[in-house]
Parts: structure tokens; C-alpha cells; sequence
């Protein structure tokens, strides 16, 4: 699993309930988009991300609707595990 | 800033969402362009625009691993661990590693192009003797001048502390003096000056070590042979070798000689002005017990 993708999902646990859109998550993760949009795509295609269009009507909005993304509780328990992995042997 | 305001921005993401499987592409462009909305400046936009294009080719990337996973070659989830490591990314190692050797294939070719590197290398420099003027090219026996002797080169492999020496000398023309250029021609140039480079034992000569008679070894027999030899412009003798000036001992004389027929093939011819021409020249080898 790489940086990027690391990045990504320490985006996501910052609040597991919350949906984020690619824009949010570039600005947490500090990812180009280049790497942040196939990342996106690998995590739902795996069952750890779920995305949906925002439900707004762009017209009264002034702005275009976004493709929201939030963790599965798949993604969230597997996500877990991962940086939990990461972070033994670490002295607290 | 409105998106639409950058239209560059904007028809960059759309040709990059585009250019993404057909299933994505409507999804990615709708997607993409609310993203860019919320980039501020122009350059941020343009950035990230230009991110979306690199994202398109990892994207058609991952369509056909995962084409692979739904025939079962991969499974959903070894998909992600399967892809998640292949990052294309600008930023990711592989992508730095393929910059890397461009770059270093792109720095070869202009060391090339520019004459940092050479392709071939430069010829081995040739030992050329002393600049000789004049030397007369006559079969008549020569007289070995009491003067002293110019080496040339030495040609004899490394002796052994315990072995004997062989010198190979060069040997001058006649006692006459050097007269400096000559001028050659009639009707030419009076001013034009023909440099004559005497040729002698040359690249690959034998080793004279084993010319050295074992008779004059064992009784520790030395002595210098001068020896005269008609060479063409190849290097070849063409006639037999000529004892110039004895050493007194017959079998000397005879290693001499054979080293000198040896040797064929293998003279330096000399030159005329840098051109190879026949000639006969004389040489002194030296067999000395160390």
C-alpha cells in the first residue's frame, strides 16, 4: 500500500462517518490530482469507499454537484488495521 | 474564481475525462469539473487540470487489471492490494525512477552528440624515431661510425635480472652529416622540403631474449651486430638481412640475423613526407649478458 493511499484513508478516519468530496480530501491528504483521483477509484472498486452524488440542485447552489466518497465499515475496519499495524512498535 | 472562467482549465479536464473508460468518462468529467470549481487561482486550476490528465492514463491502467479481475484473475480485494503498490503517480517512486533514467539516457546522447564522450579511442601513440633527413637508400656495406649510437626504441621485452640484454639501436647513415631538409624536384616548388622519417623495428617486433644463441649464453659471449635491412612500405623485408658491422662472434651475428628475418612484417617502413616508402636501412642489436 503506498503513501498516497495511506494519505487518503487517514483522510477518511479523521471522521469515518463523514463524506468528503475529491477537492476535500486533496487538501487533507496534500495530494496532486494526478495521484489522488485513481486512488479514489481503486478504494471503491475494493469495498473500502462508497460515493455518491451530491443531492443539491447545482442552479440554486451556484456550483456544480460533487461526487461525495465516505468509508464502507468494510474500508473503515480494514483502514484500522492498517495504521494499526503501522503504528506498533512505535514507543508512545 | 469560477471554473468557467478558465476555459484552458476546463476543456483540459474534460478532454482528460474523456479519454478515461467509457463507463467513468461522463462520471470523471462531471466529477472533475465541480472539483475545479473550488480551486481558487487560475494556476491552481491549471494544476489541477493538468493532474486530471495523468490521472486519465492511471485510470485506463487500473480498467484493464481490473478487466483481469473480472475474468478471475484478481479478486476485488487482491485488486487493491495489487494496484495500490503500482502508484503512477508524479510523485510516486516508479514514475521518479522512469524520470531518472530518461534523464540519464538524455545526459548519454548529448555527451555523445556534443564530444564529451568518444566513441573510438584515440590511436595509440606511435613511437617515431628522430627526424632523419636524406638517408640514402644504397646497398653499399655500411661503416658504423665510432660516434655515438641514437636509440630509437627499445623493442626487447623486459629481460629477466639474471638473463641477458639485447638493445636493438638504430643505427646512423654513414657519418654524414645531418643536412637539414632537402629540397627534391626540378621543376617544383625549390622551396618545398621533404622530410624522410627512417623506419626500424617496429610494433610486435619479437622478443629478442630468444635469439640470444644459447652457446654465447652459456660462455657469456656479448657483443653489438649491426644489421642492414631492406623493408617495403608494409613492413616486409624484401631481401635477405645483411650483416653491417660484425661483433666478432659468428653465432651472434647468426641470432642477429635471425631475429631480423623474425622480425618481418613488423618493421616501421620509412616515410617520405608521412608516406610509406621502401627502403634499406641499418640497425645494431646489442646482446649483452647481465
Amino acid at each position: 500500500m503506498s503513501l498516497q493511499t495511506l494519505r487518503v484513508l487517514e483522510a477518511f478516519l479523521e471522521d469515518p462517518a463523514d463524506e468528503l468530496a475529491g477537492a476535500d480530501v486533496q487538501k487533507l491528504g496534500h495530494l496532486a490530482s494526478g495521484t489522488l483521483y485513481p486512488i479514489l477509484l481503486r478504494l471503491e472498486s475494493a469495498g473500502w469507499l462508497l460515493s455518491r452524488w451530491e443531492e443539491v440542485d447545482p442552479a440554486s447552489v451556484g456550483r456544480p454537484r460533487r461526487r461525495l466518497y465516505r468509508l464502507t465499515p468494510t474500508g473503515q475496519r480494514r483502514a484500522s488495521e492498517v495504521f494499526a499495524t503501522f503504528s506498533r512498535g512505535v514507543l508512545a | 474564481m469560477n471554473a468557467r472562467d478558465n476555459p484552458l482549465a476546463c476543456w483540459l479536464v474534460t478532454r482528460a475525462a474523456r479519454h478515461a473508460p467509457p463507463e467513468l468518462a461522463a462520471r470523471l468529467e462531471e466529477e472533475w469539473l465541480a472539483d475545479l470549481s473550488t480551486r481558487r487561482s487560475a494556476l491552481a486550476q491549471m494544476g489541477f487540470a493538468l493532474g486530471c490528465g495523468w490521472a486519465t492514463q492511471v485510470i485506463a491502467h487500473d480498467a484493464i487489471m481490473l478487466g483481469a479481475s473480472a475474468r478471475g484473475v484478481l479478486g476485488g480485494q487482491a485488486a487493491l492490494t495489487a494496484f495500490a503498490p503500482t502508484d503512477l503517480s508524479p510523485g510516486s517512486n516508479r514514475s521518479t525512477v522512469v524520470m531518472v533514467v530518461l534523464a540519464l539516457h538524455a545526459v548519454v546522447i548529448y555527451a555523445f552528440l556534443t564530444g564529451i564522450i568518444h566513441v573510438l579511442p584515440e590511436a595509440p601513440p606511435e613511437v617515431v624515431p628522430a627526424v632523419v633527413h636524406n638517408v640514402p637508400a644504397d646497398r653499399t656495406p655500411l661503416t658504423l661510425p665510432p660516434g655515438p649510437i641514437v636509440t630509437l626504441t627499445t623493442l626487447a621485452a623486459p629481460t629477466p635480472p639474471d638473463g641477458p640484454v639485447i638493445n636493438i639501436q638504430q643505427l646512423p647513415s654513414q657519418g654524414i652529416p645531418d643536412p637539414g631538409p632537402i629540397n627534391v624536384g626540378t621543376g617544383g616548388d625549390p622551396q618545398h622540403s621533404m622530410v624522410r622519417v627512417l623506419g626500424g623495428p617496429g610494433v610486435g617486433f619479437p622478443n629478442t631474449d630468444i635469439f640470444y644463441p644459447a652457446a654465447s649464453r652459456r660462455a657469456e659471449e656479448s657483443g653489438a651486430v649491426g644489421v642492414r635491412v631492406c623493408v617495403d612500405e608494409r613492413g616486409r623485408l624484401v631481401g635477405d638481412p645483411e650483416i653491417a658491422s660484425t661483433s666478432g662472434s659468428v653465432r651472434l651475428d647468426q641470432g642477429a640475423l635471425a631475429l631480423a628475418r623474425a622480425g618481418s612484417g613488423h618493421y616501421r617502413s620509412t616515410t617520405e613526407d608521412g608516406k610509406p616508402v621502401s627502403s634499406c636501412y641499418a640497425y645494431r642489436v646489442r646482446f649483452q649478458m647481465r
